[in-house]
């Protein structure tokens, strides 16, 4: 961990450490390096404020310290037969919850039952005044005043600290497989992807790259009916196999990692977008060799591996020109080509991100010191 | 008072009503306890008409509530004394059903149920399922977070809104979110949704569709006490599985849906379960199985399995008419919407008994046993002098027993003018505050929606009793 970075052991030093700096940036365990890359900010990390605070298996939910790490967790729900469905990414590397709420990832499962956003319920922050916030609740169901806990999703650290955080969570499904189907391009890659995902056999995750062109459909459920609802894939979609225990955790950690592209410390850019869009940058991207793409969630979610001698530049254009943002969650900033031509004043931030009036003045509300870097 | 000028010249007059016998139709809404006649009624017809009348709004500082069927349990959609209502219902067109991307972007006056219609042939649905959902719009459903009885598994509104078009108070049109259900930077469509129309108003709404379920095991069950019916909720939640809806209903509700639908629930039950499981028939019959097995070592007194889909909605009638079936028991009621955690609903259910022997009024239960979302139904005759008020005093200690029980004063139906004392209840002043900037942010001059959700000092709306005309005629209901 980088010494600049303070390392509060409770909440009245987080808060004095607010209160003595100009400007911070909350971080966890920097699992995302590129989104710590702001300058003139003291960075401090919540990874000494972590633990779990309360856990009712029969309610569906728990809260956490925000520095908790995401593996922590999920080993403590899955000795109570629960987990997160949404597979959060990058947990095996040490990304805590609060991280991973700041960063908006969800991994593939989000497929299913939906993403972070979804199963945070709930979270406590301290604001650049030091000041505790509430917002949500504890219980899944609430409609009550406004909905911080997905507000902060993505938010970056740009709002507050994240302290606390409830989270909803599910039974753990008994077992699951994964059956995989090699198309012959992908344009016919995305039409099984719709019509997998619209089909009746509700499957867990739905994921496809191009290099290998295999789209990859994750069941789960109890184990005497993931067998009949495999078949049906094989009946319906001829072509595909299915893929051992080992095959498939594998394949599926390399996505939660990041690590499925195969590049050296590349560039991971993660780029929100549809089928369609996905097509139109895919056949960009595919002329050039130092890009890869792992495509998530059923189309929703591209992840784009950029090598070291890929040219940033290039992607950015091509997602400005599909009004698409993207955001660089891993690799080095400083080995990246310069985006040269961009507005942005963050690194990370390629592609086309709208600015509004309205974000800028939610930011001067809820951040009226100015304490956490600018929107 | 403020002069409508401008406005005219904006609208047709068949479009913008003044007059006070039309204005009597916008007076209420779904809270029939609380009317406000508005200054005018506008109804716009595209996008562009209801921009033109926000900024018109934000230049002379009116305020307006946006409107669409006027369901809102919460007094939502109040009308404001010297403020315009927009009325929405017709942006009601389906812009686009994408079977592609499973998507469909609609405007607001939509109403829930013609999504789902729109998206069948294409074996799709939109999941949130309101029971007024024949009738209410999505663009209330998206500024109240409504929900449902399958809110367990699929979640509310915002879950399943993955994007909107909005023009602010300030008359500034943004466009939150996309056609994605991911996102990057931080999760305004997720603000937008439940901020109960103080920001602005959805013009274009993305939805995300999912894959109709291919079979429902939809099993009423009938106990001999409540405490019987929420052990076993717990033994269904324990056992591991995940159901659609889970869902109880207490004697007196009972005994009102039977007179109002005849839907032939055990006879003698003290509370009747409903429990639904939903999803491939594999599946199906594998949990219909776990789930007999865990009902079997429940103290259930009666079992129905629904065998067709029309046994099915006949179960489902008995729950979805049981708040409209109440008026035949008593003239006058109050739905509360509070959430408990659900190892905590016995001990609420105690709480909410006691409450009714110690005011001595009447108070039926139907409850999402699944997530702790309690619909206590308060019964009292608006004839009788102080009875509306004292029905109000049992509303607000229910809410009070939710906040003390770590729960919340609203699962579904939003906080609106309703429960708005409450929220510093259930909020600490630090983060009401926060949400008064936020609000202040949006809408610097306060003109969208206001007296909603906020404590307000402005005069108290005149109050009446009854139920809703549209109900009384059966054609909505609350869930």
């Amino acid at each position: 961990m980088n010494e600049k970075v303070l390392t509060p052991l409770c909440i009245d030093e987080l808060k004095k450490m607010v209160a003595t700096h100009d400007r911070v940036l909350p971080v966890g365990n920097q699992t995302k390096v590129p989104l710590g890359s702001v300058s003139g900010c003291q960075m401090i990390s919540l990874s000494n404020l972590s633990g779990m605070l309360e856990y009712e298996p029969s309610e569906f939910t728990f809260t956490a310290q925000a520095g908790s790490k995401v593996s922590d967790v999920e080993a403590e729900l899955q000795e109570r037969g629960q987990y997160l469905p949404f597979d959060p990414v990058l947990g095996n590397a040490g990304a805590t919850l609060g991280g991973t709420i700041a960063s908006g990832l969800s991994g593939p499962g989000r497929f299913r039952f939906g993403g972070i956003r979804d199963f945070c319920i709930g979270l406590h922050w301290m604001d650049g005044e030091g000041r505790r916030i509430r917002g949500g609740g504890k219980v899944v169901k609430n409609a009550a005043g406004f909905d911080f806990p997905k507000f902060m999703v993505g938010s970056l650290g740009r709002f507050g600290i994240l302290v606390d955080v409830t989270f909803k969570v599910f039974p753990r499904p008994f077992r699951s497989l994964t059956w995989c189907l090699t198309c012959s391009d992908s344009d016919s890659a995305m039409n099984a992807i719709s019509e997998i995902a619209s089909s009746r056999l509700e499957v867990d995750a739905l994921d496809y790259r191009p290099e290998s062109q295999q789209v990859a459909v994750r069941l789960s459920g109890p184990s005497e009916v993931l067998p009949a609802l495999a078949d049906e894939l094989q009946h319906r979609w001829a072509g595909g196999e299915l893929w051992t225990a080992e095959q498939a955790q594998r394949y599926w950690n390399q996505v939660t990692g990041l690590t499925w592209s195969g590049f050296e410390d590349p560039l991971i850019v993660k780029v929100p977008l549809g089928l369609s869009k996905f097509l139109r940058i895919e056949k960009e991207l595919s002329k050039h060799d130092a890009f890869r793409i792992h495509l998530s969630v059923g189309g929703n979610l591209a992840w784009i591996a950029v090598d070291k001698v890929g040219d940033l530049k290039c992607l950015s254009d091509l997602l400005r020109s599909e009004r698409l943002p993207g955001l660089i969650v891993l690799g080095s900033l400083n080995q990246a080509p310069a985006t040269e031509g961009s507005t942005q004043r963050e690194a990370f931030k390629i592609g086309l991100w709208p600015s509004t009036q309205m974000e800028q003045a939610v930011k001067k509300a809820m951040d009226p010191l100015a304490k956490f870097p600018g929107v | 008072m403020q002069s409508l000028s401008g406005l005219e010249s904006l609208f047709p007059k068949d479009r913008l009503l003044c007059d006070p016998a039309y204005l009597a139709a916008f007076e209420s809404d779904g809270l029939t306890a609380f009317r406000t006649k508005p200054r005018a009624v506008v109804i716009p017809e595209t996008s562009e008409e209801v921009i033109a009348v926000v900024r018109w709004c934000n230049q002379h500082e009116v305020p307006f509530v946006a409107r669409g069927s006027g369901t809102s349990l919460s007094g939502g959609s109040l009308p404001v004394a010297e403020g315009i209502v927009i009325a929405l219902n017709r942006l009601n067109r389906i812009l686009r059903v994408d079977p592609f991307e499973r998507i469909a972007v609609v405007e607001p006056g939509v109403v829930n149920q013609h999504v789902s219609n729109a998206a069948s042939p294409h074996g799709l649905y939109y999941a949130p399922d309101p029971s007024s959902q024949t009738i209410c719009t999505i663009g209330g459903n998206v500024a109240f977070n409504s929900g449902g009885a399958h809110c367990l598994k699929y979640g509310m509104t915002s879950n399943h809104v993955i994007g909107c078009k909005v023009v602010l108070a300030t008359g500034e049109v943004v466009e939150l979110g996309g056609t994605s259900v991911e996102g990057v930077g931080p999760d305004f469509t997720g603000l937008f949704c439940g901020s109960e129309g103080l920001f602005g108003i959805a013009l274009e709404i993305t939805l995300r569709l999912l894959p109709r379920p291919e079979k429902f095991h939809t099993v009423l069950v009938g106990y001999r006490s409540l405490q019987a019916a929420g052990d076993a909720v717990s033994a269904v939640i324990d056992s591991g599985l995940l159901p659609g809806a889970l869902e109880i209903m207490d004697a007196l509700s009972i005994e009102a849906a039977e007179a109002a639908v005849a839907c032939g629930y055990p006879e003698g039950a003290a509370a009747v379960l409903i429990v639904e499981l939903e999803g491939p028939e594999e599946r199906i019959t594998f949990e219909r199985e776990c789930l007999e097995k865990v009902l079997a070592g429940t103290a259930s007194f009666a079992q129905r399995v629904a065998v067709d889909e029309e046994d099915r909605l006949s179960i489902w009638r008995g729950r979805k008419s049981a708040f409209s079936a109440v008026g035949r028991l008593s003239p006058d009621f109050l739905v509360q919407d509070g959430v408990v955690p659900r190892k905590r609903l016995g001990e609420a259910l105690v709480r909410i008994e006691q409450l009714s022997q110690r005011s001595g009024m009447r108070i039926a239960n139907v409850f999402h046993a699944g997530d702790g979302n309690l619909h206590p139904l308060i019964m009292f005759d608006g004839k009788e002098d102080g009875a509306l008020h004292r029905a109000e005093q049992v509303a607000a200690e229910l809410s009070m027993i939710c906040i003390e029980m770590g729960g919340s004063i609203t699962g579904e139906h939003g906080v609106g003018m309703e429960k708005r004392d409450f929220m510093p209840e259930m909020y600490d002043a630090n983060s009401m505050e926060m949400m008064a900037r936020v609000r202040d942010a949006m809408d610097p001059s306060g003109i969208a929606n206001p007296g909603k959700m906020f404590p307000a000092n402005e005069p108290p709306a005149l109050s009446s009793v009854g139920l809703h005309p549209l109900e009384k005629a059966g054609v909505i209901s609350r869930e």
